[in-house]
């Protein structure tokens, strides 16, 4: 083998590390939008594997349809998406699940999402990438990672002036000189080891366990035809169904062609070692009857894999004027609930591509260290404002009447505050990005706000022996907060996005004002409706 | 910061905010009825004074204000660490 320091370096643009979904998405993205540019990716294994997150909600699959033109390819290869269903049980665990009660859609909901078997989607790019001209390395490991960082000291500058690093790929081993380096590794993340980046959520501790199992039953064509006519005969087996707990939940997606991804997250206090290996996984959804009656013994459980840790954060996202990103797992993980891993590849991606474009346009470096900045800023705010979706809530997913009132709330601000300014590409606008982050500690405030009093109501609820009293024979289709949907198709004034916030804030609130004096617990408000600033300051909702 | 300066500050800070007449602010004027701001525009005005004062707007004081006069006393006890809310000086 020659040493990889005698050899010539292989130069390009772009070095994208890793080719799994973040990676494997920028890589069309950029040779869309930046077709001069040489983009190499490096991908450590020869085979896509299996992983968890292959449920798409809506920003995510608004960037892959309009930004990455791949609508006819998903609806061709991946199954269309029936929203989140939540089901909801018994202390005993033992409810049938038509007698659950249920939060899901009854039709396909206005905006598309998918599910997606992600081995296949994965493979799928990987040869769209290939025909596209991506030079693409599978089987090949990067290692000895230097970062050109021009502002640094002499160890953080090489000489070459831009990135670098070795490529082992089976007996070859090669140097990689590249301008822009994007690590798209997940979790084992090169850039965030090198730099430190790595910041623990251990206030937030869930683990995971999933497996993909074949012969399990058809949810559509179960139970009596008045179930089946409760949602319209819609297809409850394409929505991402949710039997809920209170500190856990099982998931159940439809990966196509016979295969159901099933997962179980929750409370790292709930997580035995046992659950990694497949009996011991099998044995604990067998305490669960509704899930268990649809795997059953004649289901097979083709593999496992756990995480016990699942969030983490990152001191930063980008170095946009030193031209190194993360994107995907490599930066950051909050929380499958509601799926928001690929929206924050979506959001990330689109930020990385819009810096690299600038940059060769001439983009001057200051000019690109303050937009890096801001891009940043927005990235730790909207990953902030994840995790107080899920940050000591896991209780709460017990109930029927406490989930639904927290998913009403969750599904409306999602829609207004998030997935319309990314559909509309309020992202990308500076201008506008720096109005969102100046009010971000008042809108972090007012989420936390919330989630103290979902908190109170769960405590109530449980102190009373209230958490299951709605759990069997409810239906809801879980859009009744949602009346403004039509709205998103254009682009709205802040104020108006401010005023649907009031509003939600103040349906949502008055509902727990229902509950509470259904607990015994009257809050004794001033006034019915809060005006927003009063949503947005620190003192207690009720 | 004297008075005087807070005051010039917050007249301006609602006059660029708002795209108010500076002839029609006055000290006793009152924000939602006189001056025809609403809710939203008091999480911006909020926004806007967290900047002079770099301290986070006690809610309890936030709530008691009405007028012009209210919020450069809330900025002048704010910027001197007091907090107290407006009706008690």
């Amino acid at each position: 083998m020659m040493d990889p320091v005698d050899q010539a370096p292989r130069t390009v643009d772009i070095a994208i590390l890793g080719g799994g979904l973040a990676g494997n998405l920028l890589a069309r993205q950029l040779r869309r939008r930046l077709p001069q540019l040489s983009v190499s990716m490096f991908e450590r294994s020869r085979e896509t594997s299996f992983k968890v997150g292959e449920s798409t909600v809506e920003i995510a699959t608004n960037y892959l349809l309009r930004r990455l033109g791949l609508s006819t390819y998903l609806y061709e290869n991946q199954l269309p998406k029936n929203g989140l269903r939540f089901f909801f049980d018994t202390p005993n665990k033992d409810a049938a699940l038509i007698d659950m009660s249920e939060i899901g859609s009854d039709r396909l909901p206005p905006f598309p999402s998918f599910q997606i078997d992600r081995a296949r989607l994965e493979a799928d790019l990987l040869r769209m990438n290939a025909a596209d001209g991506v030079d693409i390395h599978t089987g090949a490991r990067a290692h000895d990672l230097k970062l050109h960082e021009q502002d640094g000291g002499p160890e953080q500058r090489t000489a070459s002036g831009m990135h670098e690093f070795i490529v082992t790929e089976g007996e070859q081993r090669y140097p990689v000189h590249a301008r822009w380096v994007v690590d798209a590794s997940g979790r084992a993340s090169a850039i965030a080891r090198l730099k430190d980046l790595r910041v623990p959520v251990a206030e937030h501790g869930i683990s995971a366990v999933w497996g993909r199992f074949t012969g399990h039953a058809d949810m559509d064509d179960w139970g009596p035809d008045s179930w089946r006519a409760r949602v319209q005969h819609t297809a409850r087996m394409l929505s991402t169904v949710h039997f809920c707990y209170p500190g856990y939940w099982i998931w159940f997606i439809p990966l196509g062609r016979g295969v159901m991804s099933v997962g179980w997250v929750g409370d790292r206090a709930i997580f035995r070692d046992e659950m990694r290996k497949p009996e011991g996984f099998l044995e604990f959804l067998k305490g669960h009857r509704a899930a268990w009656d649809l795997l059953k013994d004649r289901a097979q459980l083709v593999d496992v894999l756990a995480y016990k840790q699942l969030a983490y954060g990152t001191r930063q996202f980008f170095g946009g004027a030193d031209r190194w990103f993360l994107t995907g797992e490599a930066a950051a993980f909050s929380d499958p609930f509601y799926s928001p891993g690929s929206d924050f590849i979506a959001i990330e991606n689109d930020f990385i591509t819009d810096m690299i474009a600038r940059d060769h346009a001439g983009e001057s470096r200051t000019q690109l260290a303050e937009r890096s900045a801001t891009y940043d800023e927005f990235m730790k705010f909207r990953f902030e404002a994840t995790l107080l979706l899920y940050r000591d809530l896991y209780p709460v997913l017990g109930s029927y009447e406490l989930l639904k009132l927290k998913w009403d709330f969750d599904i409306a601000c999602y829609y207004n505050l998030w997935a319309a300014p990314f559909w509309h590409d309020e992202h990308l606008d500076l201008h506008q990005l720096r109005g969102q982050l100046r009010r971000k500690d008042f809108m972090l405030q007012g989420l936390a706000n919330f989630s103290s009093l979902f908190q109170r109501l769960e405590a109530g609820f449980r102190r009373k022996g209230m958490i299951h009293r709605a759990n069997l024979g409810r239906f809801s289709t879980g859009l009744d907060v949602v009346d403004f949907a039509n709205e998103l198709g254009a682009p709205r004034t802040r104020r108006q996005v401010m005023r649907t916030t009031e509003a939600i804030f103040n349906t949502i609130r008055e509902r727990a004002l229902d509950l509470l004096a259904d607990l015994g617990e009257p809050a004794a408000p001033s006034e019915r409706r809060l005006p927003l600033h009063d949503f947005l300051l620190a003192t207690p909702l009720a | 910061m004297k008075r005087a300066e807070i005051y010039q500050r917050v007249t301006g800070i609602l006059v660029k905010t708002f795209e108010l007449d500076p002839a029609d602010i006055r000290p006793e004027s009152r924000l939602f009825e006189d001056l025809d701001l609403d809710s939203i525009d008091a999480v911006d005005m909020f926004v806007e004074l967290h900047e002079i004062t770099n301290r986070r707007i006690d809610p309890q004081v936030a709530r008691k204000i009405r007028t012009v006069e209210d919020i450069v006393t809330m900025v002048e006890a704010e910027l001197a660490g007091a907090g107290a809310p407006p009706a008690d000086r």
